[in-house]
């Protein structure tokens, strides 16, 4: 280490106030860096989940309408009409 | 020439597969070399003869400060491909490296005034460099809100590329602003051509430096990009199985 103490190493000779600072700003935006795409990904992610189970219960939905309508359709079609599902 | 990598690049499943490998070694070499140089500049070199210890800033600042420059270029190169090729992946790699060009853009600003006090006896002054550095900033910006400003994604993504290219001219002034003006900013410390005019004490943390700061900004570039990607592609039956599966 070039300094001879931490109080050295702190003072910086009348500069430590500028050096520190410029050190802390660096840290932040590192840290926005780290946490911003973290939390972005993270809102990705949940978004599309949410969008699949919407789907996934819309498709369940159709699924039991056609087949309502299938029985009663079948009712008035003829016997041998095949409702696909 | 052989155009499959370039179309294999540009296919974003493609380039989620293969970033995968690639981001956890990212994370932890970017990270050990910026804090390595930073640790290194701030406690293990000798003061400047002239500056004494406020010269330590230049650890953060050149490199931020070259970052800002070369996040722009790598945005207009992005902004080219995307309108000559229509490559969906360059518009996505430009919406995200703008937030991340903003955050060291406004790091190279910011540590170029706390740097200006004690050396110039000003916070700020309306100098070329730090003007066209300022208009930088604002470009980014620009970009930013613009695309968030039209809601049609496909032409707010083509007016994002041009405004990118237009504003490359402010790069070459921000290179040769400390030549072509009388200023206060000193000229580069770094030359690649000729020798620098700095002591290796303190040359080599500061390359250093560089290299951990460019590497952290390609790991949060990959990063926030594969993000992008899922969100893009998210209808896609590989994104679906892929975000299903965990």
């Amino acid at each position: 280490m070039y300094f001879e103490s931490w109080h050295d190493f702190l003072q910086m000779g009348q500069h430590g106030v500028y050096v520190w600072s410029v050190y802390l700003c660096t840290a932040l935006v590192i840290a926005y860096n780290l946490v911003s795409p973290a939390l972005a990904q993270r809102r990705i992610m949940r978004r599309i989940k949410k969008l699949q189970e919407s789907t996934a219960q819309q498709s369940m939905h159709r699924k039991q309408s056609v087949q309502i309508n299938g029985q009663s359709s079948r009712d008035i079609l003829s016997h041998n009409t095949v409702v696909e599902l | 020439m052989n155009w499959t990598l370039f179309h294999q690049l540009g296919s974003p499943k493609w380039f989620y597969q293969m970033s995968g490998r690639w981001l956890s070694w990212l994370r932890w070499i970017s990270l050990l070399l910026l804090s390595t140089a930073l640790v290194w500049g701030l406690a293990f070199t000798p003061p400047d003869y002239l500056q004494g210890h406020s010269y330590r800033i230049i650890f953060a600042h050149v490199p931020s400060s070259f970052l800002a420059s070369a996040i722009y270029m790598m945005m207009a190169s992005a902004a080219l491909i995307f309108l000559v090729w229509r490559i969906k992946l360059a518009d996505l790699a430009l919406k995200v490296m703008a937030p991340i060009g903003v955050s060291f853009c406004l790091l190279s600003l910011v540590s170029g005034a706390i740097w200006g006090k004690p050396t110039w006896g000003a916070w700020w002054v309306w100098d070329a460099r730090l003007t066209s550095m300022l208009i930088l900033l604002f470009l980014y910006i620009g970009i930013i809100a613009l695309r968030s400003a039209i809601p049609s994604a496909n032409t707010a993504a083509k007016a994002c590329a041009i405004l990118n290219l237009v504003g490359v001219v402010n790069i070459p002034i921000i290179k040769f602003s400390v030549e072509w003006w009388n200023t206060l900013h000193q000229g580069s410390t770094i030359k690649i051509t000729e020798k620098s005019s700095m002591v290796p004490e303190m040359l080599w943390p500061l390359l250093l430096s560089i290299a951990g700061f460019y590497l952290f900004f390609t790991f949060v570039f990959v990063w926030r990009l594969r993000a992008e990607i899922l969100n893009s592609e998210h209808k896609t039956r590989w994104v679906q199985t892929l975000i299903s599966e965990q």
